[in-house]
């Protein structure tokens, strides 16, 4: 059975779109994190209400890359901000 | 996806930030109203009708959707307003990083816990001596020491970050080791500076309390010292009017805290009027201004020692591109303190 994980933005966290670029400050607000456009897309509709696979599609759309790389890429880019504690993640859309 | 995609560069942010016009850094003056009366004080200008609450909730709004991360709360003595937490806790739910200076007289037991629940990224507060009868011969407001330094243990004591600041001058220059001495009782970061800026009206009047040249040769090569430790001259202009914006209590913009240029006021216009779409031919200008522009300061020798600020320099001058003459001697005294650097060694 496949199972389907929601990314979850960890709502503390300030964020904003800079010119396209999600950045995004440190609890202590004296350091950022930039992602780039992919990343910044994928940042963006981590709300909790889609699922990873819906990612993969929102991706394969944006950028016209095939399903197989842009799952990597939001499969690497989620783990990144996972082990980052950026997101949580949930098997149940919306619940952290 | 690269594995770099995730970095920490708040510098480059900032300089993209600033090149699209985004004010990253905003620092917002609630009142100028102030219960102390620090003698070397550079607002000397009438503050207007105070902003309410709510046309100030109506501005966090307009910066949050501009791009504004960090929010500085300033004064005059900012906890003086009433509402002074309705507005900061409002801009911690509008997403921003916040930030307070404060003279930390007004903070009690109850204030601090407040404080505390807003986690600000830093609490800035001003110590003038080591003693009550230096600072508050400088504050003119007797029991302020003892007011500052109850709000300091009272802040670290919640974990709140607090950051001491002490301004060089001819009247507590004497007593900087024991200033020393004190911040390292408390356990609070620290910093010294040594540099005027002239008042908002361009009176150079605050001028008059800078230390005595020689005295401060001994302080200005220093890591405690802002700008002292290197000779770290600048060579590029700022981020004034492109990334940073301050607004005063009655809803002024000017391009920064130190330069006393008005570019609109957000009663009369929206924050995206007056900073994106139809920003003042001042404005303009200022955005248009490169380094290869201050032509006073092209062949100057005294460059990689001075921290060039065109907010200063309008103030001094009221002219952007010329060299302000305060920057100019304190450029020439850190050229000084180097040059016997390097005779001694």
């Amino acid at each position: 059975m496949v199972v389907t994980i929601h990314p979850i933005r960890d709502k503390r966290l300030v964020w904003r779109d800079i010119a396209g670029e999600i950045v995004i400050a440190d609890r202590d607000g004296h350091t950022v994190r930039v992602l780039n456009k992919t990343a910044s897309l994928i940042w963006t509709l981590a709300d909790g209400t889609r699922g990873t696979e819906d990612l993969v599609a929102e991706v394969c759309h944006r950028f016209e890359v095939a399903p197989e790389q842009a799952r990597i890429d939001v499969n690497e880019f989620c783990q990144q901000l996972l082990e980052a504690g950026l997101i949580s993640m949930s098997r149940i859309p919306g619940e952290t | 996806m690269p594995k770099t995609s995730v970095r920490p560069l708040l510098h480059s942010v900032m300089e993209r930030a600033a090149d699209h016009l985004i004010p990253f850094q905003v620092s917002l003056e609630v009142t100028y109203r102030c219960n102390l009366s620090c003698k070397h004080c550079y607002i000397d200008v009438p503050a207007g009708e105070e902003l309410s609450f709510t046309e100030l909730k109506h501005i966090l709004d307009q910066l949050a959707e501009a791009g504004t991360m960090y929010l500085m709360f300033t004064g005059g003595e900012a906890l003086l307003r009433p509402d002074f937490f309705d507005i900061a806790f409002y801009a911690r739910e509008r997403g921003f990083m916040v930030m307070l200076l404060t003279n930390g007289t007004l903070v009690t037991p109850g204030v601090a816990r407040k404080i505390q629940r807003l986690e600000p990224i830093s609490v800035g507060i001003s110590l003038h001596g080591a003693t009550p009868a230096t600072h508050d011969g400088i504050t003119g407001v007797p029991g302020s020491f003892a007011a500052t330094i109850r709000a300091v243990e009272l802040l670290k004591d919640l974990g709140v970050p607090v950051s001491l600041h002490t301004l060089l001058m001819d009247s507590n220059i004497q007593e900087a080791e024991e200033i020393r001495s004190l911040v390292q009782k408390l356990g609070v970061y620290h910093l010294f500076g040594y540099e005027f800026i002239p008042a908002r009206s361009g009176s150079l009047a605050p001028y008059h309390y800078e230390a005595d040249p020689t005295e401060l040769c001994h302080f200005i090569n220093d890591e405690r010292v802002k700008g002292g430790d290197t000779k770290s001259g600048v060579n590029s202009v700022c981020k004034a009017g492109r990334g940073i914006c301050s607004i005063s209590p009655a809803g002024d913009v000017f391009p920064c805290l130190l330069m006393p240029m008005k570019v609109g006021n957000l009663r009369k216009a929206s924050f995206t009027e007056i900073w994106q779409t139809s920003p003042i031919p001042e404005l303009t200008h200022l955005r248009s201004i490169t380094w290869q522009d201050l032509s006073g300061c092209q062949e100057c020798k005294l460059t990689e020692f001075c921290r060039k600020c065109m907010g200063v320099a309008f103030a001094e001058t009221g002219k952007l591109t010329e060299p302000a003459p305060n920057t100019c001697r304190n450029a020439a005294l850190k050229r000084e303190f180097f040059k016997r650097k390097e005779v001694k060694a």
